[in-house]
């Protein structure tokens, strides 16, 4: 497997999962990451329809220079009560990437220690705890990126992600969604925190 | 390869980088500005365009 794209170190792949409990901290990781000027992609800008999305998925990894991926979501979901495969298998291309490129991943978890039970191939290596709070995704975010420029202070940030959650669940009610996991979605929460990361200074017009 | 506690260091990408990064439509641009205006985010867009005096359309005839 070879990366097809040049990477942009600003761009961070967001590998986590998609369900209803999860969308508070989705708003955080693109408030937060905004505010640090990075770009927040996901596989949400990929159609969910056609026979190349696994290439598609692929191709937008590799064009990334990070990606964080939560593996907090161990347990069986959905109508069929299985688990979720699609994190750790997006984390083995990450995994792969990192050994051929200077492409960086983060391993978030919600609780200390349970990865060593969930993916013990991962043994010795500390994923970034996060406790399932806004917060802690948050305090995972600083300790992973850092800007060439002036970082902002955790109260910039923790007001970005109070005004992006708003922002979001108006649309969400105004599109008749419970959840922010859709690809319009995405783009309009990602303008809606550039917009705010430009309002208050964190990031240049362009 | 890295899987460590040392942080991705970046410099920052400017607004317009960000919103083309994703692919923000001239739509969705719209959206977001009527909602952050709508939540107080953003001031009320002023008028731009100046409202000219209504010509008069009756003619006044010569005694």
């Amino acid at each position: 497997v070879r990366a097809t794209v040049p990477a942009d170190q600003q761009s961070a792949f967001l590998n986590v999962p998609f369900d209803r409990e999860y969308s508070p901290l989705f708003v955080t990781l693109i408030a937060v990451l905004t505010g640090l000027g990075r770009k927040p992609r996901c596989v949400l800008e990929i159609p969910a329809a056609g026979r190349d999305r696994l290439d598609r998925m692929f191709e937008l990894l590799c064009g990334c220079g990070s990606s964080l991926h939560d593996l907090s979501r161990v347990s069986l979901s959905g109508p069929l009560q299985v688990p979720r495969f699609n994190m750790p298998f997006e984390l083995g291309i990450a995994y792969c990437l990192g050994k051929q490129t200077d492409h960086r991943f983060f391993v978030m978890e919600e609780r200390a220690y349970r990865l060593q039970a969930s993916l013990s191939d991962l043994n010795g290596l500390d994923p970034h705890i996060h406790e399932g709070t806004q917060e802690g995704i948050l305090a995972c975010l600083l300790d992973c990126f850092g800007t060439l420029g002036r970082t902002p202070a955790v109260k910039e940030l923790k007001s970005l992600t109070i005004r992006l959650s708003r922002i979001i669940l108006r649309l969400q009610r105004e599109q008749s969604r419970n959840d922010p996991f859709s690809p319009h979605l995405f783009r309009q929460s990602v303008e809606a925190a550039t917009e705010l990361a430009r309002l208050d200074g964190l990031i240049a017009k362009g | 390869m890295s899987f460590d506690r040392q942080k991705h260091i970046a410099p920052q990408a400017t607004a317009k980088e960000i919103s083309e990064a994703v692919s923000v439509t001239e739509m969705d641009r719209r959206i977001v500005r009527k909602v952050l205006v709508e939540l107080g985010y953003l001031p009320e867009p002023m008028a731009t365009h100046v409202i000219k005096p209504a010509k008069r359309r009756t003619k006044i005839r010569s005694l």
